[in-house]
């Protein structure tokens, strides 16, 4: 199925809900529960408030579906809806990385570390970005979004999107431990601005 | 971005490598700073590690079961009745409440004030299993604070909510004072309240509502329910309008709220 041939199944699911069609808000969930979830589980980091941000955007999306206003993919509408609700939970600081990150970047890196660790630290890593940072590399990198994609979603330009991922990627380098002066004596300062690039 | 080369900060050497990735030059100041280059390219192959990092993260596991948010029939997603000497909540997925469970099944719920305090009475259609939830004078605080409450202001009211908004807390022998706005006329009766608080928590659901305060919601005139959640930490925070009762709630808002400590 196309992406064109996939919106019209999800336009089509959307208005037999509004015309009180049962089960065809579930069913138009169903067909994204997987992506909209791993958006939410990869933002959050945290399975139990990914699973509420999640219900809560669907109760947002069912409730606001009469205000969809088609000028962009069902899919991305959802997804939106989603990215949202996992950014007022992380904005409100309700979410806390699980483990948290250490003081100090790890001075040989994570490569010495088992695969576990490494994603433990990983995850932890992704919960201290900015916000806005962490949604964008979560939908590039971690969720396949292509960077227009993940524009619509997030209702930037593309090179906004391309420099918050850029940024946040060089945050991680520095939490993982990957970046260091050439010299070797102290990391490349991160930067105090904490928002993503307007590019 | 910094003007100043010997001081390129971690931002302006990403979006240095962002533009180069469209096929643009590397800004000039960059060119020109003696120490930008060597840590250009070292935060370029920093990248490539942290690439892949994020490629070494396990797989997501398969998305949680959810409730249908759909007013239907499913019997299959009834949940489990409990028990009668149960006190632990069991909605749907184990936390989830009455509101995104099917509707159907349900009669007319009762509400009754007894000794002060106020008897949420859960009719059914067998009424030997009906369950109720009886809120004591000393747990649920009314108010008609008037609080004009939004998606970003409602989790930070929340330990006030629980003390009781500050127009006004009562006990609970139900709202002492009409709403300021007419349009939340029944849900300050007595019997409308308990009709709503009924219908939020559901037929075997226990639990007994912490605060409710008469305000608004994004303008709108809306009912603030404050519930103990099945997890400790937490709360379930119902903002519902005017026409809820035990049939439909008229869920505006949800929010899974941390339980205030201390």
């Amino acid at each position: 199925m196309t992406d064109a041939e996939g919106d019209a199944a999800d336009r089509a699911l959307l208005q037999a809900h509004l015309a009180g069609e049962p089960h065809a808000f579930d069913d138009l969930l169903g067909r994204h529960r997987q992506r909209l979830w791993a958006v939410a589980y990869r933002t959050l980091g945290d399975p139990e408030e990914a699973a509420d941000a999640v219900q809560d955007a669907s109760l947002s999306a069912y409730r606001g579906a009469a205000g969809f206003r088609g000028d962009a993919q069902v899919s991305t509408w959802l997804h939106r809806i989603v990215v949202n609700a996992c950014l007022d939970r992380a904005r409100r600081a309700a979410v806390r990385p699980t483990v948290p990150l250490p003081e100090q970047p790890i001075a040989d890196g994570v490569d010495a570390l088992g695969r576990r660790e490494t994603a433990v630290l990983v995850q932890a890593a992704l919960a201290e970005l900015p916000a806005e940072q962490r949604a964008a590399v979560v939908l590039v990198d971690l969720t396949g979004f292509s960077v227009e994609d993940a524009a619509a979603v997030l209702e930037v330009p593309p090179g906004t999107v391309k420099s918050r991922c850029f940024r946040a990627r060089a945050r991680l380098a520095v939490s993982l431990g990957h970046l260091r002066n050439p010299d070797g004596a102290e990391p490349v300062p991160p930067a105090a601005d904490q928002g993503g690039g307007t590019s | 971005m910094t003007s100043t080369h010997s001081h390129a900060d971690l931002d302006a050497l990403a979006d240095a490598l962002a533009a180069a990735s469209d096929g643009d030059p590397v800004p000039e100041d960059l060119l020109a700073c003696a120490t930008c280059g060597p840590q250009l390219d070292a935060l370029r192959n920093a990248l490539t590690a942290v690439a892949d990092d994020l490629a070494s993260l396990p797989p997501v596991p398969p998305a949680p079961a959810v409730p249908s948010l759909e007013p239907s029939l499913e019997p299959s997603l009834e949940p489990p009745k409990p028990s009668v000497s149960s006190t632990t909540v069991v909605p749907l997925d184990g936390r989830r409440r009455r509101w995104l469970l099917p509707a159907g099944g349900l009669a007319a719920a009762a509400a009754l004030v007894v000794g002060g305090g106020l008897l949420l009475t859960h009719g059914s259609t067998d009424s030997g299993s009906a369950s109720r939830a009886a809120a004591s004078p000393s747990s649920l605080a009314i108010s008609h604070s008037g609080t004009s409450y939004t998606k970003a202001s409602l989790a930070a009211a929340v330990p006030q909510l629980l003390k009781g908004a500050p127009r006004q807390a009562a006990g609970l022998a139900g709202p002492k004072a009409p709403p300021s706005d007419e349009a939340l006329a029944t849900l300050a009766t007595t019997k409308g309240l308990a009709a709503c608080l009924a219908g939020l928590t559901g037929p075997g659901d226990e639990s007994v509502p912490l605060a409710v305060d008469y305000a608004t919601f994004d303008g709108q005139p809306a009912l603030v329910v404050v519930l103990p959640s099945s997890r400790p930490s937490k709360l379930d925070v119902f903002v519902v309008g005017a026409t809820c009762d035990q049939t439909e709630q008229d869920v505006l808002y949800y929010l899974h709220a941390d339980r205030p400590t201390g």
